[in-house]
């Protein structure tokens, strides 16, 4: 390193501290001031007419359904009881915070990472089942539902249920549940930007990265007998490839 | 007025450049956060088309230090103009990035040997390792920086 790098380094590892200057805990402060002030011009423009439903609101207020949407991006939440959820783009999702059991409902693909609250289990309506659940991480779409840890219920819309523990996956076709035997090792990868493997073979890992990036993976050489265990972050496939072709001695080519 | 989804993009690529960039004048971490986030806000609010955002933001941040119509800060004062801090706040918020992401063990030893100034010996008492370990995890944190800094300086000129 030159000069003025180590001057750089040294600037930075003065001032470095774990967590400052944190770019999505900053835009989720500046993007949410942005909403409100939004919020509250159109407030005092609809001064008058708010006058008159200030009685009807304070009577619904228990019913009030706090809304969430992600456009083309993934969005992460922290609903009001802790639930961090992630959004996949095009997904929906509102919250009854003030009911028990806890609700929410959505459509598209959403994962959920549920705080334990054992008096208020989370329901969560789907359009084509029904999960509850007590503390877990799990995910629902429109086809599937994967869990990766604890314990969920799933009834479908024609009034079948599955009992999903971690690392199954229930298919829901025409609302009927079924368990899926074989499952990718990390469905949930878009929304926590990890992939990990334990004792997982090569070949399996390679249909993973291939489901995830859409691009068709290839071992040069002989896979049998490889498995890998390990943590990638989904930042660079180019990277993981090169990882995992020194950790296990192959050669990983896009075809 | 620019759209929000362009507001993202600039936050997302310029927050924590913005925040290094600043850090040299200010040295208060917090007043740091709050002068590029009011910035951020304060461009959201710009009823008036903005052509270069990145230039707009780096330039309201200059004018938020600490007031007008005090003298230049002496870290920025002539020393560099105002490209060559831009570019250096690029550089450091990668090495920021890369600090961030190195491994917890490495970069508390990196940390405690380069920030605090702790000898091998008193780092390895404080952290209950061996001499030897400590020695391992500070040579291969700094390798680590060393291969990020040359590709991260690539990765900003491709980017521009």
């Amino acid at each position: 390193m030159n000069q003025i790098d180590e001057q750089k380094l040294s600037f930075v590892l003065r001032h470095y501290r774990p967590g400052m200057f944190d770019t999505q805990k900053a835009w989720e402060k500046v993007s949410g001031v942005a909403s409100r002030r939004q919020v509250r011009r159109i407030l005092l423009w609809a001064m008058p007419a708010a006058a008159a439903l200030i009685l009807g609101v304070f009577f619904s207020w228990r019913n009030t359904w706090t809304e969430y949407n992600a456009y083309d991006l993934a969005q992460a939440f922290t609903l009001k009881d802790g639930t961090h959820v992630t959004l996949a783009p095009g997904a929906t999702l509102s919250y009854q915070p003030h009911k028990a059991p806890r609700q929410v409902e959505m459509t598209g693909k959403v994962h959920y990472d549920v705080v334990q609250d054992e008096a208020h289990p989370l329901r969560v309506t789907a359009p084509a089942a029904t999960v509850t659940v007590l503390g877990t991480v799990f995910q629902v779409s429109d086809s599937r539902v994967d869990v990766t840890e604890g314990r969920v219920r799933v009834d479908g819309s024609q009034g079948e249920s599955v009992i999903l523990t971690a690392g199954q996956s229930a298919l829901l076709k025409d609302g009927v549940p079924t368990l899926e035997e074989t499952t990718l090792p990390n469905p949930s990868a878009w929304a926590i930007g990890v992939f990990r493997y334990e004792a997982t073979p090569l070949d399996d890992v390679l249909k993973d990265l291939s489901a995830y990036y859409g691009v068709p993976l290839q071992v040069k050489g002989d896979s049998t007998g490889k498995s890998l265990t390990g943590e990638f972050s989904t930042d660079n496939l180019d990277e993981i490839l090169e990882l995992i072709g020194l950790a296990l001695d192959v050669e990983l080519v896009r075809e | 007025m620019l759209q929000s989804k362009e507001i993202e993009t600039l936050f997302r690529t310029y927050y924590r450049p913005l925040c290094l960039y600043a850090l040299h004048y200010l040295g208060d971490p917090e007043a740091v956060e709050d002068v590029v986030q009011e910035s951020f806000t304060a461009l959201w609010r710009q009823e008036n088309p903005v052509a270069n955002g990145k230039a707009w933001l780096y330039s309201a941040v200059r004018n938020r230090r600490t007031g007008k119509n005090e003298p230049l800060p002496s870290d920025l004062d002539g020393l560099i103009s105002d490209d060559e801090a831009e570019d250096r706040s690029a550089l450091e918020a990668r090495l920021w990035t890369a600090v961030d992401s190195l491994p917890e063990m490495r970069r508390k030893c990196l940390l405690l040997a380069k920030r605090d100034g702790l000898s091998y010996k008193e780092i390895a008492d404080e952290l209950n390792l061996s001499e030897h370990t400590v020695r391992n995890h500070i040579s291969r944190a700094l390798e680590t920086l060393r291969e990020g800094a040359p590709q991260m300086l690539d990765f900003i000129f491709s980017f521009f």
